[in-house]
């Protein structure tokens, strides 16, 4: 709960200036942890944008449509198992996002130097939509990425 | 409209004294410039800071760095504060030198769309029930840098929907990025017509009604709103980065028969020729060069007339990209506005920043 709580306030900062929209669109956020044995991820999508991407896709399913739109790749081309761990609505700074969890395991006989992640969700099909990734440090958040359509991969460090 | 709403307009104007655009003549119409460059649109910005008390002057000039550089957005105010002096509290021997200053520095075209918007803000301000700061008056002119002979300094006005950064002395003569977007898209204020983006949308509507026949025009993906645009805190994705290649662009211009090329260079010129000719004229030779042309692409996504929201018109070239999208409208999404961006790839900002 501790975490959750803190990960909140974080990204509380980090979504306040780009969802205080009057009538463009927000984006999504990404935020990616990298741990003993794997990543944890948690995915941040604005329901307006989710809908649109989805034809107005049941939110309940958001778990499942996140997983269908985001790997980890190893330097051996090799993917990770995933599991979505959590869905839910919520709200940020007024703004109704369904906020996913995917934990990412590595096999065990590789390493995570040079792995890459692949996150296309809502950007697969709006092509205006981007998503801003994070790396967790502790309580800090550290960007990595501005991810739009053509681009759908980034390193993580 | 009220006589107080009117007189209001009617003093916020810039180009009273301009003809109006009829939007079915924009295609020949002329966008005259008085004389500009860096020599006299600095002389009117010295003009203008003269004319304003000491603690306008301060507000109005912010250092010449990136983060004063890259701070504008289409949002109304309240949703992203602007720096600079608002046009509204200028008095009139201020409005008068801040015309000075965009006759200097803008074209006919580029003060009529200025006070366009603005009027459009005007429209909005009644239905501004949550207080977002639709209002003509909500308009700013700031420098980022002292306006000078031999140094870079930028001249912002900006507001909502409408960004202008028009940078001089730097590497790169510039006048980008340069947002514009208008809502309502059509209306009147009196006896006034108006159709601010008339000339940007019937070129977007007439290069993307020939390319409706062209499958290889078409965009992969939808669009809900311009991809190069601005967050609430600024330009803060500043330096962008662009597509590479000729994938996913659209179709070359090289591919065009003349007479869709034609298109092509019209819909450019619509977005160029607002800054003043002195800007405006090397920057369409260099966007029309061969060499250019023969790298531009022109992508579309939506309904080619860009009656519906989703509707897309993009221009990407060497230096020169320009999108066009149309959205719901915010007091209406029955309705729908549009949102347009100018950038040009070597000289936003004049090409400083860019690292």
């Amino acid at each position: 709960m501790r975490r959750r709580g803190l990960l909140g306030l974080a990204l509380s900062a980090v979504l306040a200036p780009v969802q205080a929209w009057s009538h463009a669109m927000p984006n999504s956020t990404v935020v990616a942890q990298l741990k003993a044995g794997g990543l944890d991820l948690v995915a941040y999508l604005p329901i307006s944008e989710l809908k649109a991407a989805t034809d107005d896709g049941p939110a309940a399913d958001a778990g499942e449509y996140v997983l269908r739109h985001v790997d980890v790749v190893g330097a051996d081309g090799r993917t990770w198992r995933k599991q979505a761990t959590a869905a839910e609505a919520d709200t940020r700074d007024g703004v109704a996002v369904m906020v996913v969890s995917v934990t990412f395991a590595r096999p065990p006989d590789s390493h995570a130097r040079a792995a890459r992640l692949r996150y296309d969700a809502v950007t697969h099909r709006i092509a205006s939509h981007f998503v801003l990734v994070y790396r967790r440090e502790g309580d800090a958040l550290v960007p990595l990425a501005r991810l739009q359509a053509p681009a759908t991969e980034l390193p993580l460090p | 409209m009220t006589k107080r709403r009117a007189r209001l307009l009617a003093g916020l104007s810039f180009a009273a004294t301009l003809v109006a655009t009829a939007a079915s003549a924009h295609e020949d119409r002329v966008c005259a410039s008085a004389p500009g460059g860096s020599g006299p649109a600095q002389a009117a910005a010295r003009a203008f800071l003269d004319s304003l008390a000491p603690i306008q002057r301060a507000t109005a000039v912010r250092t010449y760095n990136k983060s004063a550089a890259i701070r504008w957005s289409n949002l109304p105010i309240a949703l992203a504060p602007r720096v600079g002096v608002r046009l509204g509290d200028l008095n009139e021997a201020q409005t008068a030198a801040a015309k000075a200053l965009l006759q200097s520095t803008l074209s006919s075209c580029g003060i009529e769309l200025l006070d366009g918007v603005r009027a459009a803000d005007g429209v909005l301000k009644p239905l501004d029930n949550r207080g977002i700061g639709w209002d003509p008056a909500n308009y700013f002119v700031a420098f980022i840098g002292e306006p000078s002979a031999d140094k870079p300094w930028s001249l912002k006005v900006d507001g909502h929907h409408i960004a202008l950064n028009l940078t001089f002395n730097a590497a790169h003569v510039s006048a980008t990025p340069l947002f514009d977007g208008i809502e309502p898209v059509e209306f009147k204020v009196g006896e006034r017509a108006y159709e601010p983006l008339a000339p940007q949308a019937g070129a977007m509507r007439a290069l993307a009604t020939a390319l409706s026949a062209t499958p290889s025009a078409k965009l992969a993906g939808e669009f809900r709103d311009v991809t190069r645009g601005s967050t609430p805190d600024g330009d803060t994705n500043f330096p962008i980065t662009y597509p590479q290649g000729a994938t996913g662009r659209g179709v070359a211009y090289s591919a065009l028969p003349p007479a869709q090329q034609a298109l092509v260079r019209a819909a450019m010129a619509r977005w160029v020729e607002l800054p003043n000719g002195a800007i405006s004229k090397p920057l369409m030779a260099d966007y029309s060069t061969a060499a250019a042309l023969a790298q531009t692409y022109v992508g579309v996504a939506g309904m080619a007339d860009l009656s519906k929201p989703g509707s897309y018109v993009r221009i990407d070239g060497p230096r020169i990209w320009i999108e066009f999208i149309v959205q719901p409208a915010a007091r209406d999404p029955a309705q729908i506005h549009y949102h347009t961006i100018w950038r040009d790839k070597l000289a936003d900002y004049g090409g400083a920043f860019a690292r």
